[in-house]
């Protein structure tokens, strides 16, 4: 007992000599006052250490300069022990001699297991040692981000980062999906909340793709440079965003700009200037046959390219061989029938993506700041389309006082974009105008005709020119003559103002907001087979939309510490505010070509026009008690209160709790024996609510601009809504280690982690004899089980300088649906041509669900009928989009002055519906095709494997290939492919030009790399890139329309330092 | 000095939590974009311009019913000719249908009903009957009494009712809605009314025809209820002219035209059948000219199309066989001109005179409804039917006067009633069809040659839509169970 108390009474003495330290006016007088700067052996300050006099008579810590000031109780001298101790550090004790004057004692601290050393972003922006952080979370350096040019900083964390799925559109400047974790929300937004500088951002998705088509114009965090990052740190589950809030559910991706430090000296201005360039090409084409062309039954005769001739309306080649035999062809009579093999090769160019960036960072006494300026030019590889990027950034901060510091960021981004592709099954998505297709056609001899000029078929000079006039326009004529063009104008920007009230008490104030503008045109020149009206002359339409995301933060943090305890205590609260607003017109038929105004339309434009307000309240708290250095307990709580939920379920509450246990410093006897360098185990649990869209709580009816003879029309809406919506709830519910082994060679990071999301807002699809589409509801969970991990290794490190390193990262995500509504098998998510992707009990999130081959119960073989195979009589589970695991592996090879760093990004298991493959087969255009016609268009057919429904035994009937494949028209069963992939995603040799040479050029520092992305694939998925999303939706996985492939790139990096 | 900037904070800090801690955030969750009611006209002429959009458009007619009454068939793009309809047109206008027109017309029902006003909820139950009807003819048992529920707290799954218990439901429906608006004296919807333009007396005989059409639908398989209703229908008072059909005028303005003339302005895959043309051609039919254009090869010459051929054999006829007539089209189109701009507003019809008079002809062939003078009926039907669609009466009475056209009595009469009904009801792909499943009048309707083997015989009903095998699984099951295999060739009770 009287040790406790002294414990006490100890404690409280050290934290009123603490008070007593901050307080200027009330500094003692007299008494021993030590005095000193605590070094790392590399020379950089530390922070954070403690020193302690004797066993605890006085204990202090570092401030960030490393320096410290420990006055002693009046009255102490003699011999006594001084030490300095941080984690990773290890401790350092100094005699000393107390002689009753001012001392000055330094340190110099050598690191142990670097792999807990340091200190890390988490939630609400605090800066916590890693050693004492509970939950999981990985960090990337500005390095790991900008090895190569990538299209977005999505795209550059793809492969790094253990547990998450990245999912990428091959469009130029297209959207890509982050998972982490695995799907959690049914209907809802499963990625996770990006915050820059501790401002929530938006990541609308601007894409309008779907199955039917649109354009895909990525989404809004694409917009952040990666070249402004200083570090983004992934904080994997709601653990670690418990703090952030509701849309923190499925993660959060903290973002540092890079910034100019204050220093204490006055340190000038640095500039520094970064080149990259890459060419760019298809990474992967469809395999089309080069044997047969464009016809029917082996037929072909070109007269007008509609159906007059013979099979002249087809756009599929099933058509003669092409053996040199004279055919009337669209460019002329009785011309040679051959093959063109690149046909569709030919109609891409190479694109090319150019992006300089100039950065000038100025420091001085109390002050920083940080100007950059990005131009990023790409020319895509799809002919005519474009899209130019600008980027600026600005922060700075200033030290007031010694008590306030202000700060402040702005980022500004601007895309211009041109005839970005469209998805889907459209005329104005390349790969799928030449699914449909003619094999004979050359596509050169379409480039720069458009129009007829005496035709030897009697078309009217004018008239469009084409391979065929029936369902399709000249490809070329589609890009350059229907121009879409696109801008987005993109401001975050943040105000912060840090007040230390004491030494242990300060406070934050935060504003922040996130504003932006998007304008989509598209313009349809006379002839646009889909989208203007022919009796007009063209057709356009337009949308706009801004939107705005206000944050306003307040948050007060006291630190103290007692004895061996450190506490951290977080209080404040959030208001956050969301407005949209968006707007759109749009006609089938304008009167004089060319002019794309409303004032031109013949055809009364569609109007529409929407706002959406939300809001979200919250108040929130964090405890953070540290015994000893090596055992962290973190509880946090936060309530919100929602605009969107009913008034009584508007306030929600949730907590979370986590802890850290670094047992390596707990028990320094588990690291003597060498093998084991440091372990830290951690563990949490978090409930995370979430709310509802806005407006949901009443059903509504739709008005139309359009007028039938004048008369205003009005539908009820097809969702049907809930006054009485709950909140969602997610919980998480985590475990893991790090560990490292033989003097940190290797470091180990796992997790093991179950996640439930229960209670989702749903816009369930329900049965249309409702009267509704769909209705909102609370309902279902969701479970992910699994496991994590990241192991690294330093595989070697030879005295000549060459070292090797290599890590992998692993995640392993059990998801399952295992319940949906009382009596609710399944939730459509999205689907074309019946097929569905589902939700459905029992089974992983995103079954594909849809017809399938009528089979013989018994041998599972097929049921054919005359030959054919048959729809089965009901639809099926045809597969699963979700992988089994996803991970990857990088490598990093220094020698001298050279690097060479490869990462190879896996997705194993999957299946995609690929509309692709299936209208390409049927179509006859894909190489597959070839099999049943390897002697001419009839012979020697296909005998298809199964069983004669009519007589039981196996098929003996003959069929042709053309009959087979457009048999199997409404069975999707043959495109359903797995869509598990390895890429080479990148690759970069870099070379720092030597210091010698450098000097001579009168600069500082010159890199010079050469990089790929995207070098290779290695999948069973046939003819696209598995890959691909549609959108970055729910259901943008798993349904492959003709998809651009990702980019293959090859380039060259510059970076030079003055 | 320190405490006071403490305090200072500590203000700024609390009076940003008690900010944070306002509750009543629910005044930013109204829509300012939609209302929560609408009015009952404006819902009418919507749900009215949907309706006929959806089953007088180009995929219920042009994709399928059209195709299997062989008034139409398919140059191009071949499937729905040789029997497969593609789920998605299914799984599109059953949808729509519920989710559009039918929830919006019970949503003025239950407006005009609240205000004790028939000639606002008569029109809205005429018109929702009748799609009820085009659902069930179309498939069989389709959810009826426990649909349209699905904002009122009623089932998320609704049953699937016998065919027979909605045709009773229907015809109770019209009869309720016919006498409440014979003696109603409110205002109605007006001008929102786009069939009749708020004319109660010819709702009411809309109404009565429509319970007569059902009527003799039904007469096969419920003889006795048949017959009371057909003689109630009758007596109650039916169309007596083309002035009382029940048609849509579109206004052909880009956005609301014809629906064959919107297909026709991209798609060139269709062409009058030869089952149609050779018929009609036998009988020198004056509609000729007006239901088909001559073939682009030869100026002279109308020739139909053989149904179900496949895509090889199909392709020599492009040129050879007619294009629907010039009233269906657009003018310019993707690959041509044909016809004016004033083929976009050709009328829709749901129900015409003439469909009326060769009702009454069969009634009182068969001696049923109170009917006499079943060739007075015919002969009115026919030159109803001609006038309709754009001829005279003396080109009438020149047909009527043709010994293959001129009515007899007995069974030939009843094929001729069949044949001229069949005829007379182009652009009407589903009751055409239907009347064929009735009645199997004209008997040259056959299968193509290149048929899908799963479609042997011409489709006597169609499959259930796909998706309601994700959203409800278990009350398809039981319609299956008891109607018969989900297969085109399962009949409906009305067939049986």
């Amino acid at each position: 007992m009287p040790n406790r108390l002294t414990r006490v009474l100890l404690a409280g003495a050290v934290t009123l000599a603490l008070i007593a330290v901050a307080a200027p006016r009330v500094t003692a007088q007299g008494a021993t006052v030590i005095s000193g700067r605590i070094m790392s052996d590399a020379g950089a300050p530390v922070v954070g250490a403690t020193i302690t006099l004797g066993a605890a008579e006085a204990a202090t810590i570092s401030r960030a300069d490393g320096t410290y000031r420990l006055p002693l109780p009046a009255g102490r001298t003699g011999a006594a022990q001084l030490s300095a101790r941080r984690l990773g550090f290890k401790m350092v004790q100094q005699p000393i001699t107390i002689a009753g004057s001012a001392m000055t004692v330094d340190f110099t601290l050598v690191p142990t297991a670097t792999q807990l050393v340091g200190v890390t972003v988490t939630a609400l922006g605090i800066l916590a040692e890693k050693a004492t952080v509970g939950t999981s979370q990985q960090t990337l350096s500005s390095a790991d981000l900008t090895r190569t040019v990538t299209p977005n900083i999505m795209s550059s964390m793809s492969g790094k980062i253990s547990g998450v799925q990245i999912s990428q559109s091959g469009n130029m400047g297209g959207s890509s999906r982050i998972v982490i974790r695995g799907a959690g929300s049914i209907l809802g937004e499963n990625q996770p909340l990006f915050i820059i500088d501790g401002i929530p951002i938006s990541n609308a998705n601007f894409s309008t793709a779907s199955a039917g088509g649109g354009r895909d114009y990525g989404s809004a965090a694409a917009d952040i440079n990666p070249d402004d990052i200083a570090e983004l740190t992934v904080l994997k589950g709601p653990n670690a965003a418990a703090l952030y809030g509701s849309r923190a559910a499925n993660g959060a991706v903290v973002i540092t700009t890079k910034s100019g430090r204050s220093s204490s000296v006055l340190d000038g201005t640095r500039f520094n200037f970064t080149t990259r360039m890459t060419s760019d090409a298809p990474s992967i084409m469809p395999k089309y046959q080069n044997r047969y062309g464009q016809g029917f039954g082996g037929e072909f005769k070109y007269v007008d390219g509609a159906g007059s001739g013979v099979n002249d309306g087809a756009d599929e080649s099933w058509g003669p061989m092409l053996d040199g035999r004279l055919i009337d062809q669209f460019f002329g009579k009785a011309q040679p029938w051959i093959a063109h093999p690149n046909n569709v090769k030919d109609y891409f160019q190479s694109g090319s993506t150019v992006s300089n960036n100039l950065n000038m960072v100025t420091s001085g006494k109390g002050m920083g700041s940080r100007l950059s300026i990005t131009k990023e030019d790409v020319k895509g590889i799809v002919p005519n389309s474009s899209l130019a990027k600008l980027a600026g950034s600005l922060s700075a901060s200033a030290v007031v006082n010694s008590k306030l510091t202000l700060s402040g960021s702005m980022q500004y981004t601007q895309n211009k974009g041109l005839n970005r592709p469209e998805n889907g099954y459209t005329e104005g998505n390349p790969f799928m105008t030449f699914t449909w297709f003619g094999r004979q056609v050359d596509v050169g001899s379409l480039k720069n005709k458009y129009y007829n000029t005496g035709s030897p078929y009697g078309f009217a000079d004018g008239s469009l020119y084409n391979w065929n006039d029936n369902y399709h326009r000249n490809p070329y004529w589609q890009q350059y003559e229907n121009p879409a063009p696109d801008s987005r104008e993109h401001i975050i920007g943040q105000l912060t103002a840090n007040y230390a009230f004491n030494s242990w008490l300060s406070g934050i104030l935060r504003t922040g907001s996130d504003s932006y503008r998007q304008t989509q045109e598209e313009h349809f020149a006379a002839g646009n087979i889909d989208r203007a009206s022919p009796s007009y002359n063209g057709g356009f339409t337009a949308s706009n939309a801004r939107a705005q995301e206000t944050n306003f933060e307040g948050i007060l943090t006291a630190r103290k510490s007692v004895g061996k305890f450190d506490f951290t205590v977080n209080g404040g609260g959030n208001i956050r505010r969301n407005d949209r607003f968006a707007n759109g017109y749009s006609t089938g038929g304008i009167l004089v070509a060319g002019i794309y105004n409303l004032s031109n339309a013949g055809i009364a434009p569609t109007y529409t026009n929407s706002e959406t307000h939300s809001a979200v309240n919250s108040m929130y708290g964090s405890a953070v008690a540290t015994y000893d250095r090596f055992w962290t307990v973190e509880v946090t709580g936060r309530n919100d209160w929602s605009s969107t939920l009913p008034k009584e379920n508007a306030s929600y509450f949730y907590p979370s709790i986590n802890t850290s246990l670094v047992l390596s410093d707990a028990f320094p006897f588990i690291v003597r024996n060498k093998v084991l360098s440091s372990l830290k185990l951690r563990g949490g649990y978090a409930l995370v609510g979430a709310d509802a869209a806005a407006y949901q709580l009443q059903t509504l009816y739709n008005g139309s601009s359009n007028k039938f003879s004048g008369l205003p029309l009005y539908s009820l809406s097809n969702t049907s809504a809930n006054p009485a919506l709950k909140p969602e709830r997610t919980t998480s519910t985590e475990g893991g280690v790090e560990f490292a082994l033989f003097d940190d060679r290797v470091t180990i990071d796992a997790t093991y982690f179950v996640k439930l999301t229960r209670d989702q807002i749903l816009p369930l699809t329900i049965a249309p004899a409702t009267g509704f589409t769909a209705t909102t509801i609370n309902a279902g969970q969701i479970s992910n089980r699994g496991i994590e991990a990241m192991v690294s290794a330093r595989v070697f490190k030879l005295s000549n300088g060459f070292q090797w390193t290599t890590s992998v990262n692993y995640a392993n995500v059990k998801n399952k649906v295992d319940e949906l509504a009382p009596g609710l098998a399944t939730i459509i998510l999205g689907g074309t041509w019946s097929t569905n992707i589902e939700a459905r009990a029992g089974l992983p999130y995103g079954t594909i669900f849809g017809w399938g081959f009528k089979r013989d119960p018994a041998t599972k073989e097929l049921l054919l009928s005359d030959g054919f195979p048959q729809r089965a009589s009901a639809k099926q589970v045809l597969g699963n989009v979700t992988p089994e695991w996803v991970g990857g592996w990088s490598n990093e090879f220094h020698y001298r002055n050279w690097s060479l760093s490869t990462l190879v990004d896996i997705q194993h298991g999957g299946q995609t519906f690929s509309v692709g493959n299936w209208w390409g087969s049927y179509a006859g255009i894909l190489e597959n095709t070839l099999s049943g016609r390897e002697v001419e268009w009839n012979k020697p057919g296909l005998v298809v494997k199964g069983i004669d429904a009519a007589t039981g035994k196996a098929n003996t009937t003959v069929v042709t290939t053309e009959d087979y494949q457009h048999s199997i028209y409404p069975i999707v069963e043959s495109a359903i492919l797995p869509s598990g992939f390895a890429k080479l995603r990148e690759m970069r040799l870099g070379y720092e030009v030597p210091q010698s040479f450098v000097k001579d050029l009168r600069l500082s520092q010159v890199n010079v790399a050469l990089v790929g992305r995207n070098l290779y694939t290695w999948t069973a998925f046939p003819n696209y890139d598995p890959e691909y999303v549609a959108n970055s939706g729910n259901a943008g996985r798993g349904l492959e329309m003709g998809a651009l492939p990702s980019l293959r790139s090859i380039g060259l990096n510059i970076t030079i330092t003055p | 000095m320190k405490y006071t900037r403490l305090s200072a904070g500590l203000v700024a800090i609390a009076s940003l939590a008690t900010m944070a801690c306002k509750t009543d955030l629910t005044g930013l969750n109204t829509n300012p974009n939609s209302p929560t009611t609408a009015p009952a006209t404006s819902l009418f002429s919507n749900a009215t311009a949907g309706t006929m959009g959806r089953w007088n458009g180009s995929f219920q007619t042009l994709s399928m019913t059209s195709l299997f009454a062989q008034h139409i068939a398919q140059v191009q793009y071949v499937d729905e000719d040789r029997g497969h309809i593609r789920s998605t047109t299914v799984d599109g206008f059953y949808a729509g249908a519920y989710t559009a027109e039918l929830e919006d017309y019970a949503k003025v029902i239950e407006q005009g009903k609240a205000a004790t006003a028939p000639n606002v909820w008569g029109p809205a139950a005429v018109m929702q009957s009748w799609v009820f009807q085009n659902l069930t003819d179309l498939l069989g048992d389709i959810p009826y009494s426990e649909a349209l529920k699905g904002d009122l707290g009623g089932s998320l799954k609704p049953k699937y009712d016998a065919q027979k218990d909605i045709y009773y439901g229907l015809l109770k429906t019209l009869t309720d809605a016919s006498t409440a608006m014979k003696t109603a004296t409110d205002a109605g919807l007006g001008s929102a009314d786009l069939i009749y333009k708020g004319d109660q007396a010819k709702w009411v005989k809309f109404a009565n025809s429509l319970r007569a059409r059902m009527a003799l639908r039904m007469s096969s398989a419920d003889a006795a209820k048949a017959a009371s209703e057909l003689s109630a229908a009758f007596a109650a008072g039916v169309m007596t002219s083309n002035a009382d059909n029940a048609m849509l005028a579109w206004p052909g303005d880009g956005v609301f035209d014809n629906p064959w003339a919107g297909n026709f302005a991209t798609r060139d895959d269709h062409r009058v059948s030869k089952t149609l043309l050779d018929t009609m051609n036998a009988l020198n039919d004056p509609r000729v000219k007006i239901y088909a254009q001559p073939t682009k090869n030869d100026a002279t010459k109308y020739a139909g199309l053989q149904n179900g051929m496949d895509n090889v054999t199909v392709t020599p006829f492009f040129n050879t066989t007619s294009r629907p007539g010039a009233i269906f089209y657009p003018g310019a189109t993707s690959y041509g001109t044909f016809g004016t701009a004033a083929g976009k507003k050709t009328p829709s019809y749901i129900l015409t005179y003439a469909e009326v008079e060769f009702m009454q002809a069969e009634a009182a062939e068969k001696g049923l409804g109170g009917q006499t003078g079943a060739a007075t009926h015919y002969n009115n039907a026919v030159t109803a039917s001609i006038t309709q669609w754009g001829g005279t009466a003396t080109d009438a009475a020149a047909y009527l006067a043709q010994p293959g056209v001129a009515y007899v009595a007995g069974a030939e009469g009843l094929k001729r009633i069949g044949l001229q009904k069949w005829i007379a009801l182009f652009t009407q792909g589903t009751e055409a069809w239907s009347e064929w499943r009735r009645t199997g009048n004209p008997a040259s309707i056959k299968m193509g040659p290149s048929a899908y083997p799963d479609v042997l015989q011409v489709p006597r009903r169609i499959l259930y839509a796909s998706n309601e095998q994700s959203v409800n699984a278990a009350s398809l099951a039981e319609a299956i169970a008891r109607q018969g295999p989900d297969l085109y060739s399962t009949r409906v009770w009305w067939n049986k």
